[in-house]
Protein backbone atom coordinates (compact mmCIF):
# COMPACT_ATOMS: atom_id res chain seq x y z
CA UNK A 1 0.00 0.00 0.00
CA UNK A 2 3.07 1.76 1.13
CA UNK A 3 4.72 1.91 -2.52
CA UNK A 4 1.97 2.04 -4.32
CA UNK A 5 0.97 5.37 -2.72
CA UNK A 6 4.34 6.38 -3.19
CA UNK A 7 4.61 5.12 -6.96
CA UNK A 8 1.48 6.73 -8.24
CA UNK A 9 2.66 10.03 -6.38
CA UNK A 10 6.29 9.10 -8.35
CA UNK A 11 4.34 9.53 -11.53
CA UNK A 12 1.91 12.45 -10.88
CA UNK A 13 4.86 14.27 -9.54
CA UNK A 14 7.53 13.75 -12.61
CA UNK A 15 3.78 14.60 -14.94
CA UNK A 16 3.22 17.73 -13.46
CA UNK A 17 5.23 20.24 -15.63
CA UNK A 18 3.15 18.69 -18.83
CA UNK A 19 0.37 19.10 -16.43
CA UNK A 20 0.80 22.82 -16.18
CA UNK A 21 1.07 23.24 -20.06
CA UNK A 22 -1.96 20.55 -20.57
CA UNK A 23 -4.31 23.11 -18.58
CA UNK A 24 -4.36 25.49 -20.88
CA UNK A 25 -4.98 23.98 -24.04
CA UNK A 26 -8.03 22.15 -21.89
CA UNK A 27 -9.44 25.31 -21.55
CA UNK A 28 -8.95 26.74 -24.97
CA UNK A 29 -10.75 23.44 -26.55
CA UNK A 30 -13.88 23.77 -23.72
CA UNK A 31 -14.31 27.45 -24.99
CA UNK A 32 -13.95 26.56 -29.12
CA UNK A 33 -16.32 23.67 -28.68
CA UNK A 34 -18.90 25.67 -26.78
CA UNK A 35 -18.34 28.32 -29.51
CA UNK A 36 -19.63 24.97 -32.20
CA UNK A 37 -22.61 24.80 -30.04
CA UNK A 38 -21.29 21.36 -27.72
CA UNK A 39 -23.03 21.73 -24.24
CA UNK A 40 -20.80 21.55 -21.24
CA UNK A 41 -22.01 17.98 -20.53
CA UNK A 42 -21.58 16.81 -24.17
CA UNK A 43 -17.57 18.74 -23.84
CA UNK A 44 -16.94 16.97 -20.51
CA UNK A 45 -18.37 13.70 -21.50
CA UNK A 46 -15.82 14.22 -25.04
CA UNK A 47 -12.70 14.85 -23.18
CA UNK A 48 -13.59 12.07 -20.83
CA UNK A 49 -14.16 9.58 -23.10
CA UNK A 50 -12.39 10.19 -26.53
CA UNK A 51 -9.51 11.85 -24.52
CA UNK A 52 -7.04 12.69 -27.43
CA UNK A 53 -6.08 16.06 -27.58
CA UNK A 54 -5.27 16.59 -30.60
CA UNK A 55 -8.26 14.73 -32.36
CA UNK A 56 -10.52 16.66 -30.44
CA UNK A 57 -9.26 20.07 -31.81
CA UNK A 58 -9.75 18.72 -35.60
CA UNK A 59 -13.05 16.91 -34.50
CA UNK A 60 -14.25 20.71 -33.44
CA UNK A 61 -12.95 22.10 -36.35
CA UNK A 62 -14.74 19.89 -38.54
CA UNK A 63 -17.78 20.08 -36.18
CA UNK A 64 -21.01 21.34 -37.93
CA UNK A 65 -25.00 20.67 -37.42
CA UNK A 66 -25.87 17.49 -37.94
CA UNK A 67 -21.72 16.67 -37.65
CA UNK A 68 -20.72 14.41 -39.97
CA UNK A 69 -20.12 11.00 -38.25
CA UNK A 70 -18.61 9.13 -41.24
CA UNK A 71 -15.85 11.69 -41.18
CA UNK A 72 -15.15 12.20 -37.55
CA UNK A 73 -14.88 8.28 -37.01
CA UNK A 74 -12.11 7.95 -40.13
CA UNK A 75 -10.40 10.92 -38.70
CA UNK A 76 -9.98 9.59 -35.53
CA UNK A 77 -8.88 6.10 -36.51
CA UNK A 78 -6.17 8.21 -38.62
CA UNK A 79 -4.92 10.54 -36.38
CA UNK A 80 -4.87 7.92 -33.73
CA UNK A 81 -3.03 5.51 -35.68
CA UNK A 82 -0.04 6.36 -34.01
CA UNK A 83 -1.12 5.22 -30.54
CA UNK A 84 -0.76 1.47 -32.34
CA UNK A 85 2.80 2.00 -32.37
CA UNK A 86 3.35 3.80 -28.98
CA UNK A 87 0.83 0.85 -27.62
CA UNK A 88 2.80 -2.04 -28.80
CA UNK A 89 5.55 -0.66 -27.15
CA UNK A 90 4.41 0.25 -24.38
CA UNK A 91 2.83 -2.91 -23.72
CA UNK A 92 5.70 -5.16 -23.68
CA UNK A 93 6.80 -3.33 -20.35
CA UNK A 94 3.35 -3.81 -18.76
CA UNK A 95 4.63 -7.23 -17.10
CA UNK A 96 3.04 -6.25 -13.87
CA UNK A 97 -0.22 -5.18 -14.93
CA UNK A 98 -3.46 -7.00 -15.03
CA UNK A 99 -5.87 -7.54 -17.87
CA UNK A 100 -8.36 -4.99 -16.88
CA UNK A 101 -5.76 -2.92 -15.81
CA UNK A 102 -3.56 -3.29 -19.10
CA UNK A 103 -7.31 -2.12 -20.60
CA UNK A 104 -7.81 0.77 -18.45
CA UNK A 105 -3.92 2.27 -19.11
CA UNK A 106 -4.25 1.45 -22.77
CA UNK A 107 -7.53 4.28 -22.57
CA UNK A 108 -5.19 6.68 -20.99
CA UNK A 109 -2.73 6.41 -23.09
CA UNK A 110 -1.40 10.05 -24.30
CA UNK A 111 1.68 11.17 -26.23
CA UNK A 112 3.00 12.38 -23.26
CA UNK A 113 2.06 10.13 -20.45
CA UNK A 114 3.67 7.45 -23.03
CA UNK A 115 6.74 8.85 -23.10
CA UNK A 116 6.80 9.48 -19.48
CA UNK A 117 6.13 5.92 -19.22
CA UNK A 118 8.54 4.81 -21.60
CA UNK A 119 11.41 6.82 -19.59
CA UNK A 120 10.05 5.54 -16.62
CA UNK A 121 10.47 2.03 -18.37
CA UNK A 122 14.56 2.76 -19.57
CA UNK A 123 15.10 3.68 -15.70
CA UNK A 124 14.04 0.39 -13.79
CA UNK A 125 10.46 -1.27 -14.21
CA UNK A 126 7.05 0.34 -14.70
CA UNK A 127 4.35 -0.34 -11.85
CA UNK A 128 0.77 0.38 -12.66
CA UNK A 129 0.58 2.61 -9.75
CA UNK A 130 3.17 4.76 -11.30
CA UNK A 131 1.64 4.46 -14.63
CA UNK A 132 -1.80 5.68 -13.37
CA UNK A 133 0.26 8.22 -11.17
CA UNK A 134 0.66 9.85 -14.94
CA UNK A 135 -2.62 9.12 -16.29
CA UNK A 136 -5.68 9.42 -13.98
CA UNK A 137 -3.43 12.82 -13.19
CA UNK A 138 -3.73 13.81 -16.90
CA UNK A 139 -7.25 12.86 -17.20
CA UNK A 140 -7.75 14.96 -14.38
CA UNK A 141 -6.81 17.75 -15.25
CA UNK A 142 -7.73 17.42 -19.57
CA UNK A 143 -11.51 16.68 -18.47
CA UNK A 144 -11.91 20.07 -15.36
CA UNK A 145 -9.99 21.91 -17.61
CA UNK A 146 -12.17 21.28 -20.69
CA UNK A 147 -15.28 21.18 -18.25
CA UNK A 148 -14.23 24.95 -16.73
CA UNK A 149 -13.53 26.25 -20.64
CA UNK A 150 -16.84 25.13 -21.97
CA UNK A 151 -18.31 27.29 -18.58
CA UNK A 152 -16.45 30.25 -18.44
CA UNK A 153 -16.66 30.22 -22.41
CA UNK A 154 -14.26 32.47 -24.83
CA UNK A 155 -12.44 35.42 -23.77
CA UNK A 156 -9.34 33.98 -22.75
CA UNK A 157 -7.26 34.65 -25.71
CA UNK A 158 -5.38 31.70 -28.15
CA UNK A 159 -2.43 29.45 -25.63
CA UNK A 160 -0.26 29.40 -29.02
CA UNK A 161 0.27 33.05 -29.18
CA UNK A 162 2.15 32.35 -25.68
CA UNK A 163 4.26 29.09 -27.15
CA UNK A 164 1.83 26.90 -25.31
CA UNK A 165 1.96 24.64 -28.59
CA UNK A 166 5.36 24.86 -28.22
CA UNK A 167 5.60 23.45 -24.95
CA UNK A 168 4.56 19.57 -25.51
CA UNK A 169 8.03 19.54 -28.43
CA UNK A 170 10.14 21.08 -25.44
CA UNK A 171 8.72 18.01 -23.03
CA UNK A 172 9.26 15.55 -25.81
CA UNK A 173 12.76 16.68 -26.59
CA UNK A 174 13.64 16.40 -22.94
CA UNK A 175 12.24 12.49 -22.92
CA UNK A 176 14.13 12.49 -26.39
CA UNK A 177 17.84 13.61 -24.67
CA UNK A 178 17.17 10.69 -21.43
CA UNK A 179 16.82 8.28 -24.64
CA UNK A 180 19.80 9.13 -26.08
CA UNK A 181 22.62 5.78 -26.07
CA UNK A 182 24.83 5.58 -28.99
CA UNK A 183 25.09 6.78 -32.45
CA UNK A 184 22.56 4.53 -33.29
CA UNK A 185 19.89 6.96 -31.77
CA UNK A 186 21.19 9.75 -33.52
CA UNK A 187 20.89 7.60 -36.91
CA UNK A 188 17.30 7.00 -36.03
CA UNK A 189 16.50 10.08 -34.53
CA UNK A 190 17.52 11.93 -38.32
CA UNK A 191 15.70 8.89 -40.27
CA UNK A 192 12.66 9.78 -38.01
CA UNK A 193 12.40 13.10 -38.07
CA UNK A 194 13.62 13.75 -41.54
CA UNK A 195 11.00 11.79 -43.04
CA UNK A 196 7.89 12.76 -40.85
CA UNK A 197 9.12 16.92 -41.48
CA UNK A 198 9.09 15.52 -45.17
CA UNK A 199 6.06 13.60 -45.37
CA UNK A 200 4.62 16.48 -43.46
CA UNK A 201 4.86 19.22 -46.23
CA UNK A 202 4.03 16.80 -48.64
CA UNK A 203 0.86 14.55 -47.56
CA UNK A 204 -1.89 16.04 -46.09
CA UNK A 205 -3.12 14.51 -42.95
CA UNK A 206 -1.09 12.57 -39.59
CA UNK A 207 0.61 9.98 -41.66
CA UNK A 208 3.94 12.28 -41.10
CA UNK A 209 4.01 10.03 -38.00
CA UNK A 210 3.65 6.67 -38.99
CA UNK A 211 6.35 7.62 -42.34
CA UNK A 212 8.48 8.90 -39.73
CA UNK A 213 8.03 6.15 -36.82
CA UNK A 214 9.19 3.30 -39.61
CA UNK A 215 11.77 5.18 -41.18
CA UNK A 216 13.38 5.21 -37.45
CA UNK A 217 12.34 1.58 -36.63
CA UNK A 218 13.34 0.57 -40.12
CA UNK A 219 17.01 2.80 -39.99
CA UNK A 220 17.58 0.80 -36.34
CA UNK A 221 16.65 -3.01 -37.59
CA UNK A 222 19.22 -2.28 -40.59
CA UNK A 223 21.63 -1.43 -38.38
CA UNK A 224 21.63 -4.40 -36.23
CA UNK A 225 21.09 -6.58 -39.43
CA UNK A 226 24.61 -5.09 -40.23
CA UNK A 227 25.67 -5.76 -36.68
CA UNK A 228 28.94 -4.59 -35.95
CA UNK A 229 29.93 -2.13 -32.96
CA UNK A 230 32.35 0.62 -35.22
CA UNK A 231 29.97 3.12 -37.09
CA UNK A 232 30.11 3.02 -40.58
CA UNK A 233 32.73 6.00 -42.44
CA UNK A 234 30.80 9.22 -42.46
CA UNK A 235 28.35 8.79 -39.32
CA UNK A 236 29.54 10.09 -36.68
CA UNK A 237 27.97 10.33 -33.40
CA UNK A 238 26.75 14.14 -32.82
CA UNK B 1 -27.26 20.70 -18.98
CA UNK B 2 -28.38 18.89 -22.61
CA UNK B 3 -27.34 15.52 -24.19
CA UNK B 4 -28.34 15.36 -27.82
CA UNK B 5 -28.77 12.18 -28.70
CA UNK B 6 -27.26 12.24 -31.75
CA UNK B 7 -24.11 14.01 -30.54
CA UNK B 8 -23.93 11.31 -27.60
CA UNK B 9 -24.15 8.38 -30.59
CA UNK B 10 -20.73 10.52 -32.26
CA UNK B 11 -19.27 10.99 -29.35
CA UNK B 12 -19.22 7.33 -28.38
CA UNK B 13 -18.50 6.03 -31.74
CA UNK B 14 -15.53 7.98 -31.84
CA UNK B 15 -14.38 6.92 -28.44
CA UNK B 16 -14.63 3.10 -29.55
CA UNK B 17 -12.28 3.98 -32.91
CA UNK B 18 -9.51 5.96 -30.65
CA UNK B 19 -10.26 3.22 -27.95
CA UNK B 20 -9.45 0.52 -30.62
CA UNK B 21 -6.02 2.21 -31.96
CA UNK B 22 -4.68 2.56 -27.97
CA UNK B 23 -5.76 -1.24 -27.47
CA UNK B 24 -5.04 -2.80 -30.75
CA UNK B 25 -1.07 -2.57 -30.12
CA UNK B 26 -0.81 -3.25 -26.43
CA UNK B 27 -2.80 -6.45 -26.59
CA UNK B 28 -1.68 -7.75 -29.98
CA UNK B 29 1.58 -7.06 -30.03
CA UNK B 30 2.77 -7.76 -26.92
CA UNK B 31 2.08 -11.62 -27.51
CA UNK B 32 4.26 -11.43 -30.34
CA UNK B 33 7.47 -13.33 -30.32
CA UNK B 34 10.13 -11.12 -31.60
CA UNK B 35 13.78 -12.23 -33.04
CA UNK B 36 16.72 -10.31 -32.12
CA UNK B 37 16.23 -7.70 -35.34
CA UNK B 38 12.53 -6.93 -34.78
CA UNK B 39 13.71 -6.75 -31.15
CA UNK B 40 16.18 -4.14 -31.49
CA UNK B 41 13.48 -2.40 -34.30
CA UNK B 42 11.10 -2.76 -31.18
CA UNK B 43 13.30 -0.85 -28.81
CA UNK B 44 14.14 1.94 -31.13
CA UNK B 45 10.22 2.52 -31.52
CA UNK B 46 10.02 5.47 -28.79
CA UNK B 47 12.83 7.40 -30.14
CA UNK B 48 11.16 6.58 -33.45
CA UNK B 49 7.87 7.65 -32.64
CA UNK B 50 8.71 10.94 -30.41
CA UNK B 51 10.66 12.15 -32.85
CA UNK B 52 8.38 11.59 -35.93
CA UNK B 53 5.30 13.49 -33.60
CA UNK B 54 7.60 16.44 -33.22
CA UNK B 55 9.41 17.06 -36.15
CA UNK B 56 7.41 19.02 -38.14
CA UNK B 57 6.25 21.16 -35.24
CA UNK B 58 10.33 21.75 -35.01
CA UNK B 59 11.79 21.85 -38.22
CA UNK B 60 9.11 23.11 -40.51
CA UNK B 61 7.37 26.21 -38.60
CA UNK B 62 10.29 28.62 -38.91
CA UNK B 63 13.31 29.34 -37.60
CA UNK B 64 12.40 30.67 -34.04
CA UNK B 65 10.94 27.08 -33.65
CA UNK B 66 13.85 25.53 -35.04
CA UNK B 67 16.37 27.62 -32.94
CA UNK B 68 14.03 26.76 -29.77
CA UNK B 69 14.68 23.43 -30.46
CA UNK B 70 17.80 23.37 -30.11
CA UNK B 71 17.97 25.40 -27.26
CA UNK B 72 15.71 22.90 -25.53
CA UNK B 73 18.20 19.93 -26.55
CA UNK B 74 21.18 21.68 -25.00
CA UNK B 75 18.98 22.86 -21.85
CA UNK B 76 17.75 19.57 -21.70
CA UNK B 77 21.01 17.70 -20.70
CA UNK B 78 21.27 19.68 -17.62
CA UNK B 79 17.90 20.98 -16.02
CA UNK B 80 15.14 19.21 -15.53
CA UNK B 81 10.94 18.74 -17.59
CA UNK B 82 9.82 22.59 -16.08
CA UNK B 83 12.58 24.56 -16.84
CA UNK B 84 12.85 23.43 -20.31
CA UNK B 85 9.49 23.73 -20.86
CA UNK B 86 10.07 27.79 -20.02
CA UNK B 87 13.15 27.97 -21.71
CA UNK B 88 11.56 26.44 -24.34
CA UNK B 89 8.40 28.84 -24.71
CA UNK B 90 10.71 32.40 -23.77
CA UNK B 91 12.96 31.62 -26.58
CA UNK B 92 9.86 30.84 -29.17
CA UNK B 93 8.11 34.19 -28.29
CA UNK B 94 11.80 35.96 -28.22
CA UNK B 95 12.36 34.75 -31.60
CA UNK B 96 9.46 35.55 -33.34
CA UNK B 97 9.87 38.95 -31.50
CA UNK B 98 13.12 39.17 -32.98
CA UNK B 99 12.72 37.46 -36.16
CA UNK B 100 9.27 38.01 -37.12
Amino acid sequence: MGARTQDFSAGAIAILPVLVATAPVALLFGTLAAAKGLSALEIWLMSATVYAGALQFVAIDQWADPAPIGLLVFTALVVNVRHILMGASIGRAMTDFSRPAKYAGMFLLTDEGWAFAERRVREGSLTPAYYFGIGVSMWFVWTSGSLLGAVIGSGLGDPSAYGFNFAFSAVFICVLVGFWSDWRTGAVLAASGAVSAMVYLLVPGAWYIIAGAFAGVGTAAALHAKSDDQPPDGILPS
Amino acid sequence: MTMDPYNLTLILLVTLATFAMRAVGAVVMARVELGPISSAAFEAMPVAVLTAVIAPAVLTQGWPEAIAGGVAVLVGLRAPTAVVIVVAMATVAAMRHLLG
